[in-house]
């Protein structure tokens, strides 16, 4: 009888505990989830510069899809041998061509024919959440820390822009 | 020699006991180690994966406690009064009706799923929670252990309920049932262990995931590591609870089975 009375103790106890995590799984799971800041892509001015005939030039401006420049990160060496880039939207030379890898933003802008290429981190949303992507950039024009975005990433798109340094990248 | 013998007994049973106990005893062990890169030590990380990290696992228990619990509970009620019936009705074909239960259970389970794969087509049911409850819940080897208990009840006990009252329900569950009820305990277990490790009939008969017992997604999972260990431990704890919970009756019951 008293094995009876542990073992229906015990049924509840473990009915109960397993009740509970069922209710409340999602709560903890997101608790305990590393959090990340991010922006969406979205339309910024940039300049434009046209060099004239007369060697003057001429100043105007444009209204292109933009990101800032916390979101991105320099491409280390052979990084695009790493399958997790295969899925990306845009091919180009560029990225054929190891010889801009390692090299600051505005070196890459030199060497890779004249294309400035970055990686960020983009959020994508799943069945079972957000999660985090690694997408290449192909980037245009800067104003005040923006960078222009020419391929890589649509409007709308969550970019990271600063996390728990879960991802391994250098901030900045 | 006696004592010799004696002694090799237990040392045959004790060792037979352990080959028995030992899958269950590695797999609740194995659930609280983990190895990794600095050597191996306790760790509750697989418990936290399934039952917080792995939405699946939870969802897929409700499913086997809601199948195995209704199809026990239909089970009994359909079981008892048939075998109450095969034991007290008389009609034309009873013993004819009792063979044909007796070669349905002699039957394997493959070849009755084809047939009920058909019905279950017919009417639609299929990837319903029904299509595992319908044929679960008519089985004829309740019947038959219920028939074969209820042979060794006391019928002059019967027949005084039966100048008492007419209604056979009362007699059934007011005086036939208490005295079977040891039956019906071993029966109620025999019968949730079976449903509560479905694996072939939700395979062919259910489609979506979310609708699919523990059983069957335990048994699919590829990568065995400590969080597969921990979700076959909470697996096993519902039948091993039940067990302890009805061993006395499971044992009487099969014991005062009139073959």
């Amino acid at each position: 009888m008293r094995e009876r009375g542990f073992l229906n103790r015990f049924a509840v106890f473990f009915f109960a505990f397993l009740l509970f995590f069922t209710l409340f799984s999602g709560s903890l799971r997101s608790k305990t989830t590393p959090k990340v800041m991010y922006m969406r892509v979205k339309e910024r001015t940039f300049p434009v510069t046209v060099d004239l005939e007369d060697g003057g030039q001429y100043v105007s401006s444009k209204r292109e899809l933009g990101v800032f420049q916390s979101a991105l990160h320099l491409l280390e060496e052979n990084s695009l041998e790493d399958d997790s880039f295969s899925d990306n939207s845009f091919e180009d030379d560029a990225f054929s061509d190891n010889s801009f890898f390692g090299h600051s933003l505005e070196e890459n802008s030199r060497k890779g024919n004249g294309k400035t290429i970055a990686y960020t981190f983009v959020l994508k949303q799943t069945e079972d959440g957000y999660v985090v992507r690694e997408c290449l950039v192909e980037l245009g024009e800067t104003a005040d820390g923006w960078y222009e975005v020419k391929a890589g990433l649509g409007k709308g798109d969550l970019v990271v822009c600063d996390g728990p340094g879960a991802f391994g990248w250098d901030a900045g | 020699m006696k004592s010799i013998k004696k002694k090799m007994a237990v040392f045959l049973i004790l060792l037979l006991a352990f080959l028995f106990l030992f899958p269950a005893l590695f797999t609740l062990l194995r659930s609280f180690v983990q190895s990794d890169g600095n050597g191996v030590g306790f760790s509750l990380v697989g418990y936290y994966d399934i039952l917080v990290e792995e939405s699946w696992y939870l969802r897929s228990f409700w499913n086997s406690v809601f199948y195995a619990g209704v199809i026990t509970l239909l089970n009994l009620v359909f079981c008892i009064p048939a075998a109450y019936a095969f034991r007290e009705a008389d009609f034309r074909g009873k013993r004819v009706l009792y063979f044909f239960y007796i070669i349905l259970m002699m039957m394997p389970l493959q070849v009755t799923m084809l047939p009920n794969y058909i019905g279950l087509r017919d009417m639609k049911l299929l990837d319903t929670r029904l299509a595992l409850v319908l044929p679960g819940i008519f089985t004829p080897f309740g019947v038959i252990l219920m028939a074969q208990y209820m042979r060794g009840l006391d019928a002059s006990v019967l027949e005084a309920a039966r100048l008492e009252t007419k209604s056979v329900f009362r007699i059934l569950f007011s005086v036939a049932l208490p005295q079977g009820k040891v039956c019906a305990a071993a029966l109620f277990l025999f019968t949730f262990a079976e449903n509560w490790n479905l694996v072939e009939q939700p395979q062919i008969f259910l489609k979506s995931e979310e609708k699919q017992p523990l059983s069957v997604l335990l048994a699919m999972q590829k990568e065995v590591d400590f969080s597969f260990f921990a979700g076959s431990v909470l697996f096993m704890v519902p039948v091993v609870v039940l067990y302890l919970y009805f061993h006395e009756n499971l044992e009487e019951g099969l014991g005062n089975l009139k073959l």
